[in-house]
Formats: C-alpha cells, structure tokens, sequence
C-alpha cells in the first residue's frame, strides 16, 4: 500500500508497520488533545492509503514472480489477484527508434536524419516534454536536469545527464503503460515514482526502504521483458 | 455558500477517541484524521458551515494559548479536506 | 482419512499420479508433483492433515514440476503451477517444498476474497485470537512459533483470514515458515518440534517448515473472536513492553498489511472497522521468548461485546 504523509503533519520522515531498520513510531506520545499552533500541526490529515489493489504488502513469498509491482518486487513476493499479469514492456532503446508513440505521447520532429540517436537531433516543437504538466514528471528538485528536454530527447540523453537512464527508463516504462503492456503499472504510478525521486532523490516503495535511480532503473527494466 | 460533508455514499467515517479513519468509495482511498479534522467533519456532519463558524464552535482546552491564527488555519485544513473530497463548498 | 494412513511410498505414488486433495482449514488443495523432496515434506509436516476424496471440490490444482527448458538436467530447477499457469519464475529444484508453501500462501491470498486477507500471524486462546502484523524482521514468525508450543493454537502463521460476513477469524494452520537463526532458536524452545529440512540460499536465506501442533490441526474448524492487535518488533536487549496503540492508528497500520483491503471496497473498510473496534491494539518489544509468552499469557480481552 502506498501511504502518503501529509504535510501538515509533524510526524515527517516517519516509519510504518514496514520499518525493519528504525523504531517504531511511538505515536501515542503525541500530544493531540491541543489545538495550539503546534498542536494543530498533527491533527489535520495525517495520512493516506492510497487505493492501489495491485500493490500488496509484505513478503509473504520467496520465489521470483512473472511481473511485479513496485512493493512486489522488493523481494520476490507476489501482490496481484487472480490471473498473473506479465509485462511485455518495450527499453528505452526501443522507443528511441520506433516514432509511433501511442496517444497522446508526441516524439517530436528530427531536424537531423543522419543522427537521429542524437538527442540534440530532435526539436521542441509539437512534441511532449519530460516536464509535461499532464503527461509528464515534475521537474523542480533532483529532476531539474531534464527540466528543457522532450520525452524524446530524455530517451536519447544517456550519460550524465541521465544518470543510470533514470529519465529515459520512466519515459520508456511511461509509454509502456499506455499501450497497455505492463498491467501492474500504470501511467500514474511511472509518474509517482519519478516524482517523489525528484522531491526526495529516492522512491519508497514501501515505507522504510528507499529506491536510488539505480534501485529504480532496475525495478523498471524488470517490466521491459521485450 | 457553505461546507458541507459529501453524503453516506460516498464517505464512510469512523471514530475512535478524538480521531478518525474516513474512506472515499469515489477513490478508494482512506484517511486518517488528526484531532482537529475529526472535529471538523463532526461538525460538518451535523449541518454545514463556515471556517468562522467551525473556529468558535471546535472546543478548546482551557490550558491552551489564544489563537488568533484558528480561522485560518481552519481554513487550510478544510482546503485540505476539500482536496480529498470528503467535503464540498455549495 | 489423513495423510499419515498412506505410506511414504503410496502417497509418492498417488502425488506422481491422480494426485491428492489435501485439507487445510477451509481450503482444499489439489497437488500432483514428482518431485520427491515434495513428496518428503508433506509426508513429514502434513501427516495429521487430512484428504479429502478423489472426485470432492478442490479450491487450487497445483502442480510442482521441472520447468520445459535445458535446465532439467543442469542446475535443475521446479516451476509452480496454479490451474495450470505459472505465477512464478523457477527456482531451484531444493526449493520446491518451500515453493509449495509459498505458493500456496499466494492461492489463498489471491483468490479467497470472502475474506479480508492480512499479513500477519495469528493465534488463539480461549476462544480469543490476537493478530500479529509485522514485516519480516520484526520476529513475528519466531513469536508466532513459540506461542503456539506454549499454549496457543496455531490459526495462522501468515494470513489471518478475517470473514467479511461476521468477523470471524477463520483458521488456516498450515507449516510455520522460520528463517536463519530463528530456526535453531526454535528448535533449542522446543527440542519436540518436528522440522522440514533447512533449505539455503532461498531469497529469504535459509529456511524450514515447522509442523504445527496437532491440536492446531485437529480444531481447523473452529472460528475464532478477535481480541488483540498486536505488533510486535524485537529487540536485542529490551524488556517485554506492550504499549497502548490509538485504535485509529492501528486501523491505518492494519490496513497497510491487508493484501485486498482496497480490492474489497466499502466492504474491506467496514470489515476492518469491526475488527479493530473489537480489538485492543499494541505495539509490543520484546527480546525474551519466554517474557514474551508471560506478557501474552497475562492478556485480557476486551471487556465491552461489540
């Protein structure tokens, strides 16, 4: 499950039943019966479970799974109902050299045919930048690199401006949801999990454990089985 | 215009001391609720109101300071609260 | 009739043939495999389990078979199958009765939807039954196996099966899974205990399957109240200590450990505030086994019915 502290909440980085490595919270030390200034800082909202059917918590298994989830793959366990979903994404590599992106994803125009694995070969015009306000990531923290680039660009980046490929992988995993191949995840979970890299510089896909690009870009390769 | 909860069909609540869980069946989320939106929401939920109304209704501990800032920061909390769509503004 | 009235070489026979219907709790199973380590395991840990009949209804058809690739001979390995279709990648072939434990955690968890389903063990006295959430780590599975030889009856050591239609907690005892030292920390607790052989280098380390008592066995039928909430963590070094919980912060944490509280809808949300409303809820430290199972024996259950 995901679960979304708020920010009116003091509790901050906290820990929840899947902590292994710290204590647990000792929530009824609070003092919530104030509604002094400081006082009403922890008695908003103080928490959200996010509805997420095909996340599934704990790990209950230890065999290796078809396709897996973000809290499924963490060590192995298996979160889907059912019939098991199995991914069929596309790599990056792949979506840097086939142009038809599904609706509504724009690659953008080549100027230079010669080069077209060359990022600065494909122009900004009619094309869906990385910082999309409705398809894209958000770009202001440990994102703000790819701030000016368009999706296209951020598959062709590599190097340091793509470190591990993060950018290009959540472009790739992006557009693999939308054309429906990796049933457990979705277009709006590939953004939450860059988005909170980019506010934090990590992705938790359950409370306690910390995803770095590198823990991302594998987690993310995982559903690219084409 | 006033706030006001969203009807039993859409927000089930539950409370347990000063505090309680609110599930939305439109998202499927749940939420846990601090004192102070609990009061809120018990509020609401008796009839609707106003950020005013709410600051001079919800109790206050004898011991506690004087608030100038409760309006609004009612205020923010029913933004919250509206962002989660368990109220409404009609 | 139960597995121990099949010699070990009738119930191989039957396992590479037609298969067997093994009963546990309200779940029957049909399971045909070759494999001999297979065969072993349920010999050795389900012998008080009962079969049921050839032609009855089974709940899950699962086969444990090598996988149809080179390495049959090579680094052999054992694929899961459930109705036929493998939810699982294959691991190695020394794996395989783990891999039916776990894979059969995965039936029950993925289908049975009349329940709400939480990661946690779960335990039984008198009636009364105190759940135990917790991630791996946090000593649950060694807690859980020291309870039930001391007293408690085993309902679950992984899914405790909430029925949405009353709250009851619904049995499923089934091999409690222990990993790395809390192995031999159990057998040295309960030298009596009869173990599954240890199995390394599996992605949790190494494990065994401890049998359950057979009275946890014998009493699979009978449902049980929900008293306690208990999330224990241990701790090198600590005191027993059970800590008061804020019932809405339990439900939040409770939750979190469901696998289809969300897929169940307004009724996962009514089924969990029934039972934590007849829940007292705990965080509980404990580094002791035997202060553990003192601080349990002293519980009372709740005072006010529901």
């Amino acid at each position: 499950m995901t679960i979304n502290k708020h920010h009116n909440n003091e509790m901050g980085e906290q820990h929840l039943p899947h902590d292994e490595l710290s204590d647990q919270p000792k929530l009824e030390d609070e003092s919530r019966r104030r509604f002094t200034k400081s006082g009403l800082l922890v008695s908003g909202v103080l928490m959200t479970l996010a509805s997420r059917p095909s996340l599934g918590g704990g790990t209950v298994y230890g065999a290796g799974q078809v396709c897996k989830t973000p809290s499924g793959f963490l060590s192995g366990n298996i979160s889907q109902h059912g019939t098991p979903p199995k991914c069929s994404g596309r790599t990056p590599g792949y979506w840097g050299t086939h142009y038809t992106w599904p609706s509504t994803y724009k690659t953008g125009t080549c100027t230079n045919t010669q080069q077209e694995q060359d990022y600065k070969s494909w122009s900004t015009n009619n094309c869906t930048m990385y910082k999309d306000s409705t398809l894209g990531f958000h770009c202001n923290g440990y994102g703000s690199g790819y701030l000016n680039y368009s999706m296209m660009q951020v598959i062709l980046l590599g190097g340091v401006g793509d470190p591990y490929q993060i950018g290009a992988h959540c472009v790739a995993a992006l557009l693999n949801a939308r054309s429906g191949w990796t049933p457990v995840l979705t277009e709006a979970q590939v953004r939450n999990i860059f988005n909170e890299y980019n506010t934090k510089g990590y992705f938790q896909p359950t409370a306690g454990v910390k995803w770095y690009p590198a823990d991302i870009v594998k987690y993310l390769q995982s559903t690219m089985t084409l | 215009m006033k706030w006001s909860l969203l009807s039993d069909h859409t927000v089930h609540l539950h409370f347990w001391d000063d505090e309680c869980v609110a599930y939305n069946k439109r998202s499927g989320d749940t939420h846990l609720l601090g004192p102070m939106a609990t009061q809120i929401v018990l509020k609401l939920q008796q009839s609707p109101s106003d950020a005013l109304t709410l600051a001079e209704s919800i109790k206050l501990l004898p011991t506690d300071e004087t608030n100038d800032e409760l309006p609004l920061q009612i205020e923010h909390m029913l933004a919250d609260l509206d962002q989660l769509s368990l109220i409404s503004f009609s | 009739m139960n597995v121990s009235s099949l010699t070990p070489s009738e119930l191989a026979s039957r396992l590479r043939n037609a298969g067997i219907r093994l009963q546990t709790g309200s779940f029957i199973t049909h399971l045909q495999t070759a494999i001999p380590s297979v065969a072993e395991g349920i010999g050795l840990l389900y012998s008080d389990y009962p079969l049921a009949e050839q032609g009855d209804f089974a709940d899950f058809h699962v086969d444990l078979i090598p996988p149809r690739n080179l390495r049959r001979w090579f680094k052999p390995q054992v694929l899961f199958l459930s109705d036929g279709s493998p939810p699982f990648k294959p691991l190695p072939l020394d794996q395989a009765f783990p891999m039916f434990e776990w894979g059969l955690n995965w039936c029950v968890s993925s289908h049975a939807n009349n329940y709400l389903i939480i990661h946690s063990a779960v335990v039984e006295k008198n009636g009364y039954a105190a759940i135990l959430p917790a991630p791996p780590g946090s000593g649950k599975s060694t807690l859980c196996a020291a309870l039930v030889n001391r007293g408690w009856r085993l309902l679950s050591d992984e899914l405790t099966l909430v029925r949405v239609s009353d709250g009851k907690i619904i049995p499923l005892p089934r091999p409690v899974s222990l990993k790395n030292q809390s192995i031999d920390i159990i057998q040295r607790y309960e030298p009596g205990a009869i173990f599954s052989r240890k199995v390394s280098d599996t992605m949790k380390g190494t494990v065994a399957h401890m049998k359950p008592p057979s009275d946890s066995i014998f009493r699979a039928a009978e449902t049980a109240q929900i008293a306690w909430i208990i999330f224990p963590k241990y701790q090198a070094g600590s005191a027993a200590r059970l800590e008061p919980l804020p019932q809405s912060r339990a439900f939040m944490r409770v939750a979190d450990n469901a696998f289809n509280y969300s897929l169940l809808g307004t009724e996962g949300f009514e089924t969990m505030v029934r039972l934590i409303d007849a829940s007292l809820c705990y965080d509980f430290t404990y580094s002791v086994l035997d202060e553990a199972i003192e601080t349990f024996a002293a519980l009372k259950p709740p005072t006010s019915p529901t």
